[in-house]
């Protein structure tokens, strides 16, 4: 099976985020390792694009990020966890909702019923 | 991790954050954000692939293309920072001229009195003391003086001060600091020289204001001493991102 990269993507993104911080709070990075977990290998994001996605979210007030507690002797800056805010999950729940309706509907249309 | 492999790495963070048109604190996040992440990427990439080409070209490809992603980062940010990135604009950047980056301060700075200035004229004439507004808009011009030379004079010394011990430096750092330590001993007795002159108070006062001005000059080095020493943090970071040099 082909991946699922770039524009397959725009438009979940965000929801994909939410959904992976429901796990727990997390860095960056860590969040693109869990969605390409949950995407079994077939999911590619160019790990950049996700700091425009966490940004919205944050303005958005459904992520919240902290900066971590820097380990002694550590180069660099710390770094920011982000963890899902009540607005998230809320929007996270309608975006399921959403997901499912998308699948049924063009899976119908497409003859590969969900 | 080698300096020149996290020259590296900042200059492709610094490929998608330079062009964003958001507040510097802002761009600093991003950018350490960034880096951060670039770095883990290159670290699980060098434990794979061993070469140090071929690792660097493949944390370039994991993190995608940095002027798409200047695009998309600048879509992401809510509009009031490009409002704050205009406000930044007033702010002393390494390299600017400091003639241009004092005149800039002085502008502003009359612009906020300009604008006070006319806010306030109607509700004068409103209480009926249209009579005063002469005597009104003379204290107005003279305070607008007074601060747009006070604050062009503190940024000026301050950060020029700042940037010789922590930022871009100077052919001779010893004679710049002692050369500015003296430019700052002329900043009180001139502010208060201007406050008293401009009100056209009486010689005597005036003298008096001189030299209350002049007992505070010996402080103004050390208070600009303190003043850049606050700073540099902060430019200590922003020259380093600065002075990364992109193609193009």
């Amino acid at each position: 099976m082909s991946e699922i990269q770039g524009d397959k993507l725009r438009g979940h993104l965000e929801t994909m985020v939410l959904s992976v911080l429901e796990r727990g709070e997390a860095h960056g990075l860590e969040i693109i390792r869990r969605l390409e977990d949950a995407g079994c290998g077939l999911l590619r994001l160019k790990e950049g694009s996700l700091y425009p996605a966490l940004y919205r979210l944050e303005a958005a007030g459904k992520v919240a990020a902290v900066r971590e507690a820097q380990e002694p002797g550590k180069r660099g800056a710390p770094r920011r966890v982000y963890r899902l805010t009540s607005k998230g999950k809320r929007d996270l729940a309608k975006g399921r909702e959403e997901w499912t309706i998308f699948v049924q509907t063009v899976g119908a249309i497409v003859g590969a019923p969900s | 991790m080698s300096d020149q492999v996290r020259g590296e790495l900042k200059r492709i963070v610094e490929q998608a954050v330079r062009p964003v048109r958001a507040s510097d604190a802002r761009k600093m996040q991003m950018r350490e954000e960034m880096l951060e992440h670039l770095s883990a990427i290159h670290a699980e990439e060098l434990d794979r692939l061993g070469s140090q080409e071929a690792t660097l070209l493949r944390t370039r490809e994991r993190f995608g293309d940095p002027l798409e992603l200047a695009n998309e980062l600048q879509q992401s940010l809510p509009k009031y920072e490009s409002f704050l990135y205009c406000c930044d604009f007033w702010r002393y950047r390494p390299g600017d001229s400091l003639m241009g980056y004092a005149v800039r301060h002085l502008v502003l700075a009359l612009t906020c009195m300009g604008v006070m200035v006319l806010l306030t004229l109607p509700a004068i004439w409103m209480w009926g003391r249209g009579s005063e507004i002469g005597a009104f808009l003379h204290m107005a011009l003279v305070t607008a003086m007074f601060s747009a030379l006070f604050s062009a004079s503190f940024v000026l010394v301050g950060e020029r001060m700042g940037q010789i011990l922590y930022g871009q430096g100077a052919p001779h750092p010893m004679r710049a600091l002692t050369g500015w330590s003296l430019v700052s001993l002329l900043v009180f007795p001139a502010a208060t020289a201007l406050v008293y002159g401009g009100l056209m108070l009486s010689l005597d006062k005036t003298l008096e204001g001189l030299l209350v001005g002049c007992m505070a000059a010996p402080a103004a080095p050390i208070f600009f001493f303190a003043m850049a020493h606050s700073m540099k943090e902060h430019i200590i970071r922003e020259s380093q991102w600065r002075a990364i040099e992109l193609d193009g």
